[in-house]
């Protein structure tokens, strides 16, 4: 059975998208694409190449027809969702998604805007209108962490998390320490790889990190987990000598995100930690360690960012969907 | 809180038909007592938690024995080997922690076993910490304890603790066994470091044991990384909370170990 797909946002994570679906012959088709400004939509499925060869010159489409349309009016089973974020109120993407579950379509998302603060209501949306809300993309990067918790892990108590959930911040305290950068030298040097935005503040503040931490929280333990809640300490403030200093007890300092939900701590901070511990590894990746009580303690380590490796989460989503309709 | 002096050899049993003597007393609990008696034993409670009284040692009634403030009287053991013939109680000296590093048999009861000695001659455990490393063989387990202790028991705890085939590895009075650093950011010098270390300093239960500094240029923020050391798990929670309200106020960035981890 072929999949029909709706694309919405054509950035990094969205070209990606497109990208791996016309490589790979997943048996996916795009019924529909979207970007801020233009659309396009056929039933029997777009052309990739086209489109991403018209979104490297303007607009993906027509610009007559909005994203909203799109997700209103194309044939589809699955709304692709990979606008950028807005953690302040989650829209548009949020109005995007619950359109799209009244209209009984499944929704993938790499958007954490909606999902740290809408889990729920999604969620009990689309169990309303029998359909699937998925958002593996949104933590992580490429880890598949959603997978683990719902599947691989299911059945265990999770008694606490840590994580390293911010490439960029892990990237600047790898080349503070190796190096001996200052803060300010590192994050130049991440803004040129392209590992920290223009405006690296969400990063650097913990505020990503927490996010992240929000959507894991309610995942595994339901618990109306805010962002308001969690506890955050940024690594702006850090300095190489702190580094240092850690480094002569070989040690290290790395922002982790823990949760420990019987005392109820969610916490986002820049900590001390053994440079042989599983959470300290170089550059950008991410890492998750669960705590349960049937299979101990597991870590999950992986690109936590970049096109393909999100592109990678959502295409896993996409596909588990597919086998689950199939099932049914 | 209550405590229990330590039943004493010769202490016999079938004496349930004497009433209790309490004790009441404030601060003794820094102290070691030992109980002499006869013709029967008197189970005694004291109760630390009410004033002290000279009550008690009226029953002494021992003409020429110093008494503190409190009308408590203060006499060693070794003057009172021929008063045994009514109940009272002598202090044994001021507490004091020690610490033990045993080496014994991993099998079964033995940990229980190497510290009994310990209650019988009226101390007072605070913290055992396994340390697996510590063993030279592998059917040998490596034990750190801490403990309060009258000094003038000490020496009969030794042998006790012997007899039971234990090794005692070293012995001595640095009783603060948990260590744990922390990282401190921010104008340290500018918002009186000395203070800072002074308030850990000052609880008694933990000490800041070390300190590096580094200051790159003035008015630019330093770093200092400090090793606290504590008697307990809770006295390093409550040293580290100290820290945290010192740093709020201080404006200062604390970076701790990952929870859980002795860095």
């Amino acid at each position: 059975m072929t999949i029909r797909v709706v694309v919405l946002g054509l950035g990094s994570v969205g070209k990606g998208v497109l990208g791996m679906i016309a490589r790979k012959g997943l048996d996916i088709i795009v019924t529909g694409v979207a970007d801020s400004k233009s659309g396009l939509i056929d039933p029997l499925g777009l052309d990739i190449g086209a489109v991403l060869l018209a979104k490297k010159t303007g607009p993906c489409g027509n610009t007559s027809l909005s994203a909203n349309e799109v997700v209103s009016r194309a044939e589809y089973d699955i709304l692709v969702e990979v606008t950028p974020t807005n953690a302040g109120n989650g829209e548009p993407a949020l109005s995007y998604m619950t359109q799209a579950i009244e209209r009984g379509k499944h929704v993938v998302t790499s958007n954490k805007g909606p999902i740290s603060l809408h889990l729920k209501e999604l969620k009990n949306l689309a169990r309303e209108k029998g359909v699937l809300v998925r958002y593996e993309a949104t933590v992580g990067g490429a880890i598949p962490i959603m997978h683990t918790l719902g599947n691989g892990l299911a059945g265990n108590k999770f008694l606490a998390l840590y994580g390293v959930l911010n490439g960029t911040c892990n990237y600047i305290l790898t080349r503070m320490a190796a190096e001996g950068l200052t803060y300010e030298q590192a994050l130049a040097e991440a803004r040129e790889l392209g590992y920290a935005e223009a405006d690296p503040t969400y990063d650097v503040k913990g505020i990503d990190a927490a996010i992240k931490l929000v959507i894991l929280a309610n995942t595994i333990w339901d618990n109306g987990a805010t962002l308001d809640r969690v506890d955050i300490t940024g690594i702006d403030l850090l300095t190489t000598d702190a580094l240092r200093l850690a480094e002569e007890k070989g040690c290290t300092i790395r922002l982790i995100a823990e949760a420990f939900p019987e005392r109820e701590v969610l916490r986002v901070s820049p900590r001390i930690i053994r440079k042989d511990h599983p959470l300290v590894f170089e550059g950008t990746l991410n890492a998750i360690t669960l705590e349960t009580d049937m299979a101990g303690e597991i870590t999950l380590i992986g690109k936590g960012a970049g096109s393909i490796e999100t592109a990678s989460a959502i295409i896993g989503d996409i596909l588990f969907i597919s086998s689950h309709v199939r099932c049914n | 809180m209550r405590a229990c002096l330590p039943a004493l050899p010769g202490c016999g049993k079938g004496d349930s038909a004497v009433s209790p003597v309490h004790v009441w007393a404030t601060g003794i609990n820094r102290c070691a007592f030992r109980r002499y008696f006869l013709p029967r034993p008197v189970p005694v409670v004291i109760d630390v938690s009410r004033k002290l009284t000279s009550l008690l040692f009226l029953t002494c009634n021992l003409p020429g024995v110093p008494a503190d403030s409190n009308g408590f009287p203060l006499f060693h053991e070794s003057q009172v080997k021929d008063l045994s013939w009514v109940p009272f109680y002598v202090l044994l000296g001021a507490l004091v922690q020690v610490s033990m590093k045993l080496e014994m048999k991993d099998s079964p009861g033995q940990l229980v076993s190497a510290l009994q000695p310990i209650s019988e001659v009226g101390g007072n455990i605070i913290a055992v910490i396994h340390q697996r490393d510590l063993s030279s063989r592998e059917d040998t387990l490596g034990v750190q304890i801490v403990l309060e202790i009258a000094e003038s028991r000490l020496t009969d705890l030794v042998s006790m603790i012997k007899e039971r085939g234990v090794s005692i590895l070293r012995i001595g009075k640095d009783r603060l066994l948990y260590k744990q650093t922390v990282i401190m950011i921010g104008h340290l010098m500018h918002t009186d470091l000395s203070d800072t270390v002074d308030r850990i300093d000052c609880t008694g239960f933990a000490e800041i044991t070390a300190l590096d500094l580094a200051m790159p240029a003035i008015n630019e923020p330093s770093s200092a990384r400090l090793t606290i050391k504590s008697v307990s798990k809770n006295d390093m929670d409550s040293a580290l909370d100290i820290l945290r309200e010192v740093a709020k106020t201080k404006k200062l960035l604390i970076i701790e170990p990952l929870e859980g981890e002795l860095v």
